[in-house]
């Protein structure tokens, strides 16, 4: 069961991806472990929220969802805001999503912070009699546009761009959880090795109860414990 | 990106700046289907925050108007005979736009060129409307009522000076003390004047616990009075006078008694709420705000689509029936708009103009070791205009790169060059070393129009204002009278201010109430049918009954049972008089569209019924056994009628008490 009192991370994860992709049925899996065949937009969901233990340690992520704004491509900018990772969505079966993608690199990198980790992943990877999107393809583009190791100090191991990529099923259960631990796993990681760039302190969030206090936007994954 | 727009929609909103973002968060919030359409590629239209490399598209017009030909064209497809197509306007809200990137000796490089080659031309927010909110103020209220607060950051603005002149006519800009203990830590006031402003809070403390009205005559005369005449009356002296004025001043421009106490309250009652500031700032600027708004408008399920050439209205006698954008006809119910959108020959009520300067520095006006957010009052150097202003935000702010600064002037125009807000900033700049490297300029235009004769289901968002906070703003959203919209909602008054203040858990109830009556045809037209042929419902009714509960639960599960008030109030209302209804049904039910399509009518009217459901629901089975005596024998079981209306909470309390026997049974076994 989720508990939402006890943490020792949190990290903001969104997604991204063309319409129809099946970036909810993903989310939903991750969730709560079942396939929902839905039709239609997504209404309703804001952020969903699911801890994962990685290496011992409990790490809280806060899923965003678009919001259906990727119809017109409309995704407000401060959607990406204070984002720590991103996930981009293509459908294995459909080669427009796929062609997407680089738009929504752009977009990501117009908008997201520079640091933000970006994972790959290829939905409905059961259908693979409909496949249009080979594996190899989609590696490609990832090493493309992956792995930046930061030489410089004093995080010399920092990893940004895409760093990853993964064929899933929401319907199969195949990598969906697999996915979210290697993103949680990577920020973890990467934050217990020091914050690459320090962001406005002091911020916070308003709430109905007063203040919840945010120092920095990186610092809101700090330990509770 | 070609993706046709919907056909038909309840709302259409036009423009997606703040007042507008607001009010389709609002309907969508209710259960309205919302299409949010915006000319701009970005969000926030007069609203909106830019980025250096994007701020030249504030000045991009990308509307002309339409040809004969195309009116005649759009016409010919889109208009029907009885319905005339009304041009959409495209008001000059924001006009004079100037930007210049200014050479400076000190840079060997320009430094456009610097920051653009560091990417730094991204990290500017550059607001169109600077903005502060105060922290128990109404937008507070609302963003944490809606829940909006989740997408957005906020800091604190941690500094407010306050400009002196001194002898030699230099501008002193003294920090002003908010909390108690920067009261008695200021050195810019004596030992006095603490003291009588300490005892001028406590009044003010004691003030604010009394009603309005008695408020207002423990003022006495003094209430309609300058506020300086009675701060002078409290014994309050010339200097601390001033800077009290000048410190609410920046709520409430020349104050009076009253309006002055009311502000003072409002800055204390806020002060300490968030941190020792009364004053908030969103992370990434102002226009942040419009676009969080629209998120939430979205999740709710509000279409979105920028970039749109949003063209013309269709009228038909005195309510628009349609919007053409990108040449397709868009029919809706109601239309929001920014007032850029105002067709051209509606006449302009009233304007106030604001002159607007914004500067990039890389040095603060006012030099301290950690970084602040400042706010500047300016009206004692210009008492002749109504607002005068600076409003410094940087890279704590997330508005400009590590070092640099955006400060925006904003002033009402009042004659004279050298009084304006530009040149007081200037001089600001100038004493204290500071050299700008770009300036914006441009006027924006606080439009009021008459609206009436434009349609009787258009509302037109307030327009931008002076106010530094956004107060004014959400009181005019609370007063926009959706009478049309509400009548939808089934309460006459059930006014926005409802929707926006209890968007929370109302949300809830409006959808819901919406969901049924927004499409009340469809409810009300199946029990029509249901009673047309009694004879043959009524026989096989058991089948068509649960059939019309799958229905509804599919078409909003839960809702019309749970909250069932709708539909079977709705059978109430026909059920009442039963006799007279059904044994003449010709007339009620074969012209159905007199009674059930003016649910409205109906449901307006018994309102005594419908405040009161429970009411109803028990009866309801009462009702609908009358009408099996008044009809026939061959009224089928009614088993599934209490089953359907058994409360959620009645099938629980029954599963737990059957769970205590199991445990009682368990825990026997044990023993």
């Amino acid at each position: 069961m989720d508990n939402d009192d006890g943490f020792d991370y949190l990290f903001k994860i969104v997604l991204v991806g063309d319409m129809g992709v099946g970036k909810t049925c993903v989310v939903q899996r991750f969730r709560s472990g079942n396939f929902v065949d839905r039709q239609g937009t997504t209404i309703g969901v804001d952020f969903t929220m699911k801890t994962l233990n990685v290496d011992g340690k409990r790490v809280k992520l806060q899923i965003w969802d678009t919001g259906g704004q990727e119809r017109f491509r409309t995704i407000t900018q401060s959607y990406y805001r204070s984002a720590n990772g991103i996930v981009l969505c293509y459908d294995i079966t459909c080669k427009q999503s796929f062609g997407s993608l680089q738009r929504w690199i752009d977009d990501v990198s117009k908008f997201a912070a520079p640091n933000v980790v970006k994972l790959l992943i290829g939905t409905k990877c059961d259908l693979e009699d409909q496949r249009s999107i080979e594996t190899e393809e989609a590696e490609m583009l990832q090493r493309a546009n992956g792995r930046i190791f930061f030489k410089r100090k004093p995080n010399p191991n920092w990893i940004s761009g895409m760093f990853a990529m993964l064929e899933t099923s929401a319907k199969n259960d195949i990598n969906v959880d697999n996915a979210f631990l290697e993103l949680a796993t990577l920020l973890k990681r990467q934050y217990d090795q020091g914050v690459l760039e320090q962001g406005a302190t002091g911020t916070f969030q308003l709430g109905s109860g007063g203040t919840t206090s945010i120092n920095s936007p990186w610092q809101r994954c700090c330990q509770y414990t | 990106m070609d993706e046709k727009l919907p056909e038909n929609v309840d709302v259409v909103v036009l423009g997606t700046g703040l007042p507008e973002a607001i009010l389709a968060s609002a309907c969508a919030r209710a259960g309205l289907s919302v299409l949010h359409l915006d000319r701009n590629e970005y969000y926030g239209g007069d609203w909106s925050s830019f980025t250096m490399s994007m701020v030249h598209e504030v000045n991009e017009n990308k509307i002309t108007p339409l040809t004969t030909e195309q009116i005649a064209e759009i016409s010919k497809i889109h208009v029907k005979e009885n319905e005339k197509l009304i041009e959409l306007g495209n008001r000059e809200v924001v006009e004079n736009i100037e930007m210049t990137w200014i050479p400076r000796d000190s840079d060997e490089k320009s430094m456009k060129e610097k920051l653009e080659e560091m990417g730094q031309m991204r990290r500017f927010s550059i607001d169109l409307v600077p903005k502060i909110l105060v922290s128990k103020g109404n937008m507070v209220q609302t963003l944490c009522d809606s829940q909006v607060s989740h997408y957005a950051e906020f800091k604190l603005i941690n500094r407010q000076l306050c400009p002196t002149e001194t002898k030699d006519s230099k501008i002193q800009l003294n920090p002003v003390p908010c909390s108690k203990g920067e009261i008695f830590q200021s050195s810019v006031l004596s030992i006095l004047e603490k003291r009588a402003l300490m005892k001028f809070i406590t009044f003010c403390t004691q003030w604010s616990t009394k009603p309005s009205e008695e408020g207002r005559q423990l003022l006495g005369e003094m209430a309609d009075r300058p506020f300086s005449e009675f701060l002078a009356q409290m014994g309050v002296g010339e200097t601390l006078q001033s800077f009290i004025i000048n410190t609410i001043g920046i709520l409430q421009p020349r104050p009076t008694a009253m309006s002055g106490m009311l502000a003072s309250c409002e800055f204390m009652d806020s002060v300490g709420h968030f941190g020792p500031s009364p004053f908030l700032f969103p992370l990434y600027g102002c226009g942040e705000l419009s676009q969080c708004f629209c998120r939430l408008a979205a999740v709710f399920g509000s279409l979105y689509c920028l970039g749109r050439p949003v063209q013309a209205m269709v009228k038909e006698d005195d309510r628009i029936t349609a919007i053409i954008a990108n040449n397709e006809r868009i029919n809706c119910r109601h239309v929001i708009m920014s007032p850029r959108f105002v067709p051209e020959d509606v006449e302009i009520q009233k304007n106030e103009k604001i002159e607007r300067v914004v500067f990039a520095t890389d040095k603060s006006i006012k030099v301290v070791e950690k970084e602040q957010l400042t706010l500047v009052n300016l009206a004692s150097l210009r008492p002749e205009a109504a607002v005068s202003r600076l409003v410094e935000v940087g890279f704590e702010a997330c508005t400009a790169p590590k070092g640099h600064f955006l400060v925006h002037a904003t002033g009402s125009s009042c004659g004279g060059d050298e009084k304006s807000v530009e040149s007081i900033a200037e001089r600001i700049f100038e004493e204290n070393e500071v050299v700008p490297y770009w300036k914006m300029s441009f006027t924006a235009n606080s439009m009021k129009f008459d609206t009436k004769r434009l349609g009787a289901n258009i509302v037109v968002a307030p327009p931008v204002d002076s106010n530094i906070h956004y107060s004014n703003v959400i009181e005019e959203l609370e007063d926009v009278n959706l009478r049309d919209f509400s009548v939808d909602l089934q309460e006459s008054d059930v006014d926005l201010r409802d929707s926006i203040v209890d968007l929370l858990d109302a949300g809830v109830d409006l959808r819901n109430r919406s969901v049924d009556l927004q499409d009340p045809g469809v409810n009300l037209r199946d029990l029509v049918v249901d009673l047309r042929d009694p004879g043959v419902d009524l026989r096989g009714s058991d089948l068509d009954l649960r059939d019309s509960d799958v229905d509804l639960r599919e078409r909003d599960p839960g809702v019309d049972l749970r909250d069932p008030g709708v539909d079977l109030r709705n059978f109430c209302v026909d059920l009442r008089e039963p006799g007279v209804d059904l044994r003449d049904p010709s007339v009620d039910l074969r012209n159905p569209g007199v009674d059930l399509r003016n649910a409205g009518v109906d449901l307006r009217d018994p309102s005594v019924d419908l405040r009161n459901p429970g009411v109803d629901l028990r009866n309801a089975g009462v009702d609908l056994r009358n009408c099996r005596q008044i009809f026939c024998s061959t009224w089928p079981d009614l088993d599934f009628l209490p089953r359907a209306m058994k409360s959620e909470e009645e099938e629980e309390s029954e599963e737990k008490s059957e769970e205590k026997e199991e445990n009682a049974e368990e825990t026997a076994e044990n023993q």
